[in-house]
């Protein structure tokens, strides 16, 4: 399992676009995603779950991944995340 | 626990009451049998393909129309599609709990709803448009799947409990599978009860919260005529509703076979009982009652859903329709009765809509589909006795605006060589106070009254019936009431036109008696009412109608007149139904 901290970086926060690119990238692995805010964890593949995690710019994160390839899933959720999701 | 409402379809029935939840489409909580969770899970899956092909063809356009970086909006709502947050957690719900798809849907998603109400961020609180919107599509898919439960197609029967049925669904409820209905909202006059008394299916309503406090599933004993709900009876009060149940049915079967007998008091005063029908159907269920024609045919169910003006070919083959179901007896048929309102629900609509743009004062607005209406009312009446009725007249002005119609028709028709019939009786609903105190001038110029009690009673004693709040001050017996009706029966007799009544007074057997005693010879009512109205003429003599009518004429309220009527003509309160207490 690996698992890393990250911190949202984008003015508007985990919003709805950069959600639905956050679930589509976890979509693209095999690996279990889990997203973790305080007491909270929700399933990395649910738009839902991501937009109930309430993530607004400078909330940290955990992400856990789980399977084959869990290293490349991290890998890529952590660059999009800290990357902005490719935003201001 | 019981809940009190007022009841407007009498009867008693007993069983599971269904739910239904009023969202974008009526959603009810259906128990399942084990055997079809799997095709109920298949049910969901295919209108979760549908939404996400609509959705996706939804994006497309619009990354065509106005670029793809706003079709973004949409990929939220294909991944909240297929989220298992929502859609795994809806099949378990489906299999744990042998619920229907809708139904599963609605309680996964209200928990959801829930979380997303607890954001103080009023962009993430916005979030939850898109999953309502999410919803609310898949529940639509769901509805419009094959094989889907609906409330024209209940597995089998349950008393439905919900806050108001609108019109165009009444019309199509599964009526065979429904024991009794239940509103929040409603009046004796909204179309589901009129329907429900039709169909001699129990009805209760005014009861304000029963959507709320009644729960899915619920075993409820609802009394029709006590206006009464109980929910979860004890075994004692079980077994007293059901054996009122087993009396009711036994007075029932005894009542229809008066079919055949005629309606006339011992004295040998012959009554015409007349049938209110609404739908072409229910002038076979006319006939099966025994009524001697239709007195009323509302003809706005033919604007349908869309609430569009039906052609006057299709209004012919329907007006001939009713003809054929009641031969040899005549069909009153009301031309339209709708408030500019109806027409456009949601539009601009009148301070008062009682008062304000409806029926005869919307001709002024546009003509055509009066003028076709009363085109095929003409042709129709080459086929069989037809009277045309006008509502809403206020005066011997409003009945020459009518005139005029029918003359224009006859012009045209006369020109055109289409088979018609020019000498159609022309009548009027008889509901403003204007029209009563006018009664003598209009029985001049119109072949027929009927005396529409619905309306003349709301507007004599402003009253909105619809209001639970004042409705006990809806009463018929009031002194206005009677007085009014003596006005209209006197002038018409004078000037030897024909009156009936057509409002619900004509159903309730004690009002029909003191209508008789005023000189009323034809009452138009729910065809299901006819039997126990009919018992009533026919155990009563016209001398005392008449001279317990004479009395009340000069008593001073309502309670005093009901209680002299009881005495007099000797009728008990309610109508043969033994209530446990």
């Amino acid at each position: 399992m690996i698992r890393r901290e990250v911190e949202i970086r984008n003015r508007l926060g985990l919003h709805a676009r950069a959600a639905a690119r956050f679930v589509h990238t976890a979509a693209g692995f095999r690996a279990a995603v889990t997203v973790t805010r305080g007491e909270r964890t929700m399933d990395g593949k649910s738009i839902l779950g991501i937009l109930l995690l309430a993530a607004c710019q400078g909330t940290r994160l955990v992400l856990q991944a789980q399977g084959a390839d869990e290293k490349e899933c991290v890998t890529a959720l952590a660059e999009l995340v800290e990357g902005g999701f490719g935003e201001a | 626990m019981e809940l009190a409402g007022v009841g407007v379809s009498p009867g008693i029935a007993v069983g599971e009451a269904l739910l239904v939840e009023r969202e974008a489409i009526a959603v009810f909580r259906l128990l399942l049998p084990p055997g079809e969770l799997e095709g109920e899970v298949q049910r969901l899956r295919r209108a979760v393909e549908a939404s996400r092909e609509q959705l996706q063809a939804i994006k497309e356009r619009l990354a065509r129309q106005i670029g793809s970086p706003h079709a973004y909006l949409f990929d939220a709502q294909l991944l909240m599609l297929e989220d298992p947050m929502l859609l795994d957690r809806t099949v378990a719900v489906i299999r744990e709990e042998h619920l229907n798809a809708a139904w599963a849907l609605r309680t996964v998603a209200e928990r959801l709803q829930a979380l997303f109400e607890e954001f103080s961020d009023a962009y993430l609180k916005e979030r939850r448009t898109d999953l309502d919107d999410v919803l609310g599509r898949i529940q639509l898919n769901l509805a419009g799947t094959p094989g889907a439960p609906s409330l024209s197609r209940l597995p089998r029967p349950h008393v439905l409990v919900a806050e108001e049925i609108p019109p165009s669904e009444a019309a199509e409820l599964d009526w065979e599978n429904i024991l009794a209905v239940i509103t929040d909202g409603g009046s004796a006059t909204s179309h589901t009860a009129i329907l429900a008394r039709s169909r001699g299916v129990p009805a209760v309503v005014g009861l304000r919260d029963a959507t709320r406090r009644i729960p899915a599933g619920a075993l409820v004993v609802v009394d029709g005529e006590r206006g009464r709900v109980e929910v979860e009876p004890s075994q004692p009060a079980l077994a007293g509703y059901r054996a009122a149940q087993e009396r009711a049915r036994v007075e029932e079967e005894r009542l229809q076979g008066t079919r055949a007998l005629k309606a006339a008091t011992r004295d040998g005063v012959g009554v015409r009982l007349l049938a209110n029908a609404e739908f072409p159907e229910e002038a076979r269920t006319a006939a099966l009652y025994g009524a001697e024609g239709i007195g009323l045919f509302r003809s706005e169910y033919l604007l349908g859903r869309a609430l569009t003006w039906p052609s006057e070919e299709r209004q012919v083959e329907v007006y001939q329709g009713l003809l054929d179901a009641v031969s040899p007896f005549p069909v009153t048929i009301r031309t339209w009765d709708v408030g500019r309102e109806d027409l456009a629900p949601g539009g601009p609509s009148s301070p008062n809509p009682a008062l304000g743009e409806r029926a005869l004062r919307l001709l002024a607005r546009d003509p055509a589909p009066f003028l076709a209406q009363v085109r095929a009312l003409l042709r129709a009446a080459a086929h069989g006795p037809i009277r045309m009725m006008f509502p809403f007249v206020g005066g011997p002005r409003d009945l020459r605006l009518a005139r005029e119609l029918v003359g224009r028709a006859v012009g045209e028709l006369a020109r055109e060589g289409l088979p018609f019939r020019a000498d159609v009786p022309v009548g009027l609903t008889l509901e403003l106070p204007s029209a009563a105190l006018t009664a003598d001038l209009l029985a001049r110029e119109a072949d027929f009254f009927s005396v529409g009690t619905n309306d003349l009673i709301q507007y004599l004693l402003a009253v909105d019936r619809m209001d639970p709040r004042v409705a006990p001050l809806y009463e018929p017996l009031h002194p206005a009431v009677l007085r009014a009706v003596k006005r209209v029966v006197d002038a018409a007799d004078a000037a030897g036109r024909p009156v009936s009544v057509c409002g619900e007074m004509a159903a309730d057997p004690l009002q029909a008696l003191v209508l008789i005693g005023l000189g009323v010879r034809e009452l138009s009512m729910s065809p299901a009412a006819i039997p126990r109205v009919k018992a009533a003429v026919r155990a009563a003599t016209a001398a005392s109608a008449r001279s317990a009518a004479a009395a009340c004429l000069d008593m001073a309220t309502a309670e005093e007149i009901e209680d002299h009527l009881r005495r007099a003509l000797g009728l008990a309160s309610g109508t043969g139904v033994v209530v446990p207490s």
